[in-house]
């Protein structure tokens, strides 16, 4: 399990990250799907770009599937309806409710 | 068929599966401090045309799992959509579970089969992200 060594506002810049290698770990492996959604976060929230937000100890993808419980860090504890205002999907956030409800599975047999 | 309508369409077959008592409990698959994850079983999903393996989460604790299991399938949400060249790491679905005595599980993906499929965005194939291509290598 590899983590990010950087705070959110000292990430360093592209061309050094594919440079950047410390013992066996690839720190642009590791950084990159996070600094896609990073990109695409301030993209929709630019005041999130000087955000100085401590990322050391995320771990980013494990077993091929990002932690999700790190996404409470990317998105500053926000709530599902600040959240779906900030980044708004395909329905609405009523509408999502909704789905969320209708997805909730119900089983005495577990 | 996006992944919010996707993700209903495996949950719908999940229930059905629980439903007909498919699922046992099995191998514990981690612990972390507050919650544990646990193997429930395999069934093969018309919709994705491959076999899903799955798991739910469970709290170690007093404290449930029902604003998790919401806030979780909201970042997925926004994931799949503002983010769509990382939905092949997402879990293939993810879906809230009430249990007996009303307990909150999070049911989801059990991943760590060596046979899983990955839910392909179409995204990863292009030139979106080089450094994604790169991350692949």
């Amino acid at each position: 399990m590899e983590q990010w060594p950087y705070k959110w506002a000292e990430m360093p810049d592209l061309a050094d990250l594919s440079e950047m290698k410390n013992g066996a770990t690839d720190y642009l492996s590791l950084i990159a799907p996070w600094f896609y959604l990073k990109e695409e976060l301030i993209k929709l929230d630019p005041t999130l770009k000087n955000e100085p937000y401590d990322l050391t100890s995320m771990c980013f993808i494990v077993h091929g599937r990002l932690r999700l419980g790190d996404f409470d860090k990317m998105f500053f504890g926000r709530n599902i309806e600040q959240i779906l205002s900030a980044f708004p999907i395909d329905c609405t956030f009523l509408d999502f409710l909704k789905y969320i409800r209708r997805n909730k599975l119900q089983t005495s047999k577990i | 068929m996006n992944y919010l309508e996707r993700n209903e369409l495996i949950l719908k077959e999940v229930g059905e599966q629980l439903e007909n008592g498919i699922f046992r409990r099995g191998r514990v698959i981690g612990k972390s401090g507050s919650s544990k994850f646990t193997s429930i079983g395999t069934y093969n999903s018309p919709t994705i045309g491959a076999n899903v393996h799955v798991g739910i989460k469970e709290s170690l604790s007093h404290i449930d799992l029902d604003i998790r299991a919401e806030m979780e399938m909201t970042r997925i949400a926004v994931i799949s959509k503002h983010s769509s060249f990382l939905t092949d790491f997402l879990p293939q679905f993810h879906g809230y579970l009430l249990g007996g005595n009303n307990k909150t599980m999070i049911i989801t993906e059990d991943f760590l089969k060596e046979d899983v499929i990955r839910w392909s965005s179409g995204h990863t194939n292009g030139l979106k992200c080089p450094i994604w291509l790169i991350y692949q290598k």
